[in-house]
């Protein structure tokens, strides 16, 4: 009897030994997948591998799940892509229940992938959503765009039920502390104008409105993309510089329109066939990565301290909000921003903006206001 | 049961499914599998709440038209209050069911000009996977049951290879590559990219101009991709990118050039027919009172027909000459279908039309207000008609 357990204990340490085995075998295929798929790359690079690798990616069970979000912090977009779609094919397809508590732990966790966090949130919605909903109480401040714009939204629906009154306008104040997208935030700002508050749209947004400009410089027939002009080689604001019309001298321009436009063809000619530089600099309160987020029907270039960070060449095919989004890296203290504004020689009516809008924000839209504002007339 | 009696039963499924799928008319891309518009079979001549067999909500806008393939519907959509989340969904053909739903970020810029939204291009198909494109450049791959194949971001490589009013050319797979123009005022570029992995066989450097027009292709005597510019029309080896003939006298950069019974149907300077027996893309005939708006043409019970805001003109094919200009309700952005000597229009109020064609006149004989703005190109398979708005998609039969 002695003995059949012992053999009894045997077999059963062998098979444990066996399962073991097979689910770190199990657990290394899947690393071994997950690293291929955050290895794709620009240019198709990986896309071979990838494609046996989200092949055996789909095939583990729910359980794989969390693993699959934490390989999606610090991934690229394709990668990302990659990664969300198995995610979705394991929840459609995969054996066993969904760990619902790991999911919500990611959810949670700011630190984590901001899309992943949004998609693990639409997943909650759909299996519970009164838990999610209640969820977003709490999100008004969330590092997900996708994620506050839903609980803003629910502030704002509420706050479009009361009656007028201090109640009214905390909730819409409440709404305007986590909004950054221009149609919420501009919905809350109306709503609160009907209430005596003003609210500070260039502020909110982190618009850059004070600027020294220099110019027109020759353009004609869209020949000065890659001229470089003085202002491209010295910073120089006491300096005089021949221009397209005659010596040109750096003067200040500011705007007070609510959404930061900052208006070249009405504040200082409506030139054609002319270059504009700008300048202006960023107080930041710490080493920082930031997102340029702008808008011109104009072409331009775009540097910080000193570097090139993006310069395109198109002209007139509309001016939206956040039309251009350069990420840049900001030392802490001064930045200093050189911006290049081009205008062609088109007559129509609908080719005459010559104006730039740009703002400082983080990866979600955010508006960052520097440590101290910038005076153009110092 | 016995194991003799079950696989006889599979194989008859599966001659049953292979025989539904052998059956079924294909729409694999944007103006049907021959690019020309064209129904094989007749369409519903009536359009009224009664012969709408399906409708189903979508989760996002799109200007993209439905493809069919087999027994399912494909159709892309974005979504999201910045147009960053793709949609691939697949629906039964029969049933409107929902078969699968794919969703992706967008690795490119999202803005486009309000009217358009981010699932502007047509998907198309091979028979064996779905090729999906966006305004943000975004290429996705996937099988028919939709899983992920490949995923290139050609903004993501080439970031400034984009359009502030959005991207709309809708890609074509030819011999297997799929080629996808992405041509800007910036960077312009035409790919030729494997189907099998998404590689680049070949990068064209195309002219610097914003371009919303759609690739053709020829048949004969070899297959022949035309990117269509507002240059003109570069004729191309899709698997090499090699260009075999130029037509340089420029053309539309929205309406996109049709194809048939040999001759070249060119939006330039109105509309000009090209030969393409002649090797050379020798000029036929140039007529600029065809002169389409945003639809691109088609060649129905004989007549080349143009579309334009309020009025749709009929010509004959062989020398461009004018036969008549009916009024319909515009304006469009769908670019029209036909079968038979029915013509099928789609205006922007979501208004169909259908509209008799003959050597005589066009008189429209039935419309159906759908009540949701419609910009997409419909799709037809096996006699009944797919289109979608922002909200819907809808098959129309009999």
């Amino acid at each position: 009897m002695q003995a059949l357990t012992r053999l009894n204990f045997s077999i059963a340490l062998f098979l444990s030994g066996i399962l073991a085995f097979s689910t770190s075998l199990t657990f290394a295929d899947l690393q071994e997948d997950l690293k291929i798929l955050t290895d794709v790359d620009h240019r198709a690079a990986g896309n071979i591998e990838a494609q046996a690798a989200y092949a055996s990616l789909v095939k583990n069970d729910r359980d794989a799940l969390p693993q699959i979000l934490k390989a999606m912090n610090g991934a690229n977009p394709l990668a990302e892509n990659y990664l969300r779609s198995a995610f979705e094919v394991i929840v459609a397809d995969g054996e066993g229940d969904l760990p619902m508590g790991q999911l919500a732990a990611y959810l949670q966790d700011q630190e984590n992938n901001q899309k992943a966090r949004s998609m693990v949130f639409e997943l909650l919605k759909h299996k519970t959503p009164a838990k999610a909903d209640k969820m977003l109480d709490g999100m008004l401040k969330d590092s997900s765009a996708e994620i506050r714009y839903q609980a803003v939204q629910k502030v704002i629906d509420r706050a479009k039920k009361l009656d007028a009154g201090e109640q009214k306008k905390e909730a819409y104040l409440t709404a305007l502390s986590g909004a950054s997208e221009e149609g919420q935030v501009k919905a809350i700002s109306d709503a609160l104008k009907e209430m005596d508050v003003e609210v500070d749209l260039q502020k909110h947004f982190g618009l850059l409105t004070d600027w020294k400009i220099i110019g027109p410089f020759d353009n004609k027939e869209m020949k000065a993309f890659d001229i470089a002009y003085p202002p491209e080689e010295e910073l120089d604001f006491g300096a005089s510089y021949e221009g397209m019309e005659g010596p040109v001298q750096w003067q200040t321009i500011t705007t007070d329109d609510p959404m930061g436009a900052v208006d070249i063809a009405k504040s200082i000619g409506p030139y054609k066939g002319a270059v504009m530089y700008m300048y202006s600099e960023y107080d930041s309160p710490s080493e920082q990565d930031v997102y340029f987020r702008m808008a011109t029907a104009n072409a331009w270039k775009l540097w910080v301290n000193g570097e090139l960070v993006f310069a395109r060449e198109e002209y007139h095919r509309g001016m939206r909000w956040d039309q251009y989004r350069v990420p840049v890296s900001l030392k802490e203290g001064k930045n200093e921003i050189l911006f290049k504004i081009l205008q062609n020689e088109q007559t129509q009516p609908w080719a005459q903006d010559y104006k730039i809008q740009m703002r400082v924000c983080d990866q979600s839209g955010q508006g960052l206001l520097p440590r101290t504002s910038y005076d153009p007339n110092k | 049961m016995p194991a003799n009696r079950s696989i006889i039963l599979i194989c008859f499924a599966s001659a049953l499914a292979f025989t539904s799928m052998a059956d079924a008319e294909d729409w694999r891309q944007f103006r049907g599998d021959d690019l020309s518009g064209l129904s094989p079979k007749p369409l519903p001549t009536e359009i009224s709440g009664d012969t709408i067999q399906w409708e189903v909500d979508l989760p996002g806008r799109g200007l993209s038209a439905p493809i069919v393939v087999g027994d399912r519907v494909y159709l892309s959509a974005s979504s999201g209050f910045d147009q960053d989340r793709l949609h691939l969904l697949c629906f039964d053909k029969q049933t409107g069911e929902e078969v699968f739903e794919r969703q992706f970020w967008a690795t490119g810029r999202t803005v486009s000009h309000p009217k358009m939204a981010n699932a502007t291009p047509t998907p198309c198909s091979d028979g064996k996977r779905i090729f999906a494109t966006f305004s943000s450049n975004d290429v996705i791959c996937i099988d028919l049951d939709g899983n992920l194949q490949w995923f290139r971001g050609m903004n993501y490589d080439y970031p400034n290879a984009t359009n502030s009013l959005g991207m709309s050319s809708s890609p074509v797979v030819v011999d297997d590559t799929l080629i996808v123009q992405v041509e800007s005022d910036a960077d312009s570029f035409a790919f030729g990219l494997d189907v099998a992995n998404g590689k680049t066989r070949w990068q064209k450097e195309r002219p610097r101009k914003a371009n919303w027009t759609s690739p053709t292709v020829v048949t004969k005597p070899e297959p022949l991709v035309l990117l269509q510019s507002a240059s003109g029309i570069e004729a191309v080896k899709p698997k090499s990118g090699d260009t075999i003939w130029k037509y340089e006298s420029g053309a539309s950069t929205i309406p996109s050039s049709l194809v048939q019974d040999d001759i070249l149907y060119i939006p330039s300077n109105g509309i000009t027919a090209v030969s393409l027996t002649s090797g050379n893309g020798e000029e036929i005939w140039n007529v600029r009172r065809l002169s389409p708006s945003t639809p691109s043409p088609i060649l129905a019970n004989g007549m080349l027909i143009t579309v334009s805001n309020v009025k749709i003109a009929a010509a004959n094919p062989e020398d461009g000459e004018v036969l008549w200009e009916s009024r319909v309700s515009g304006p469009f952005s769908a670019s029209p279908i036909a079968a038979g000597k029915y013509l099928y229009l789609f205006n922007e109020k979501g208004l169909a039309q259908v509209v008799e064609i003959t050597k005589e006149e066009g008189k429209v004989v039935s419309d159906y207000d759908f009540g949701e703005i419609i910009l997409g190109t419909p799709a037809a398979s096996d006699g009944a008609i797919f289109v979608r708005s922002d909200e819907h998609l809808w098959k129309i039969g009999k």
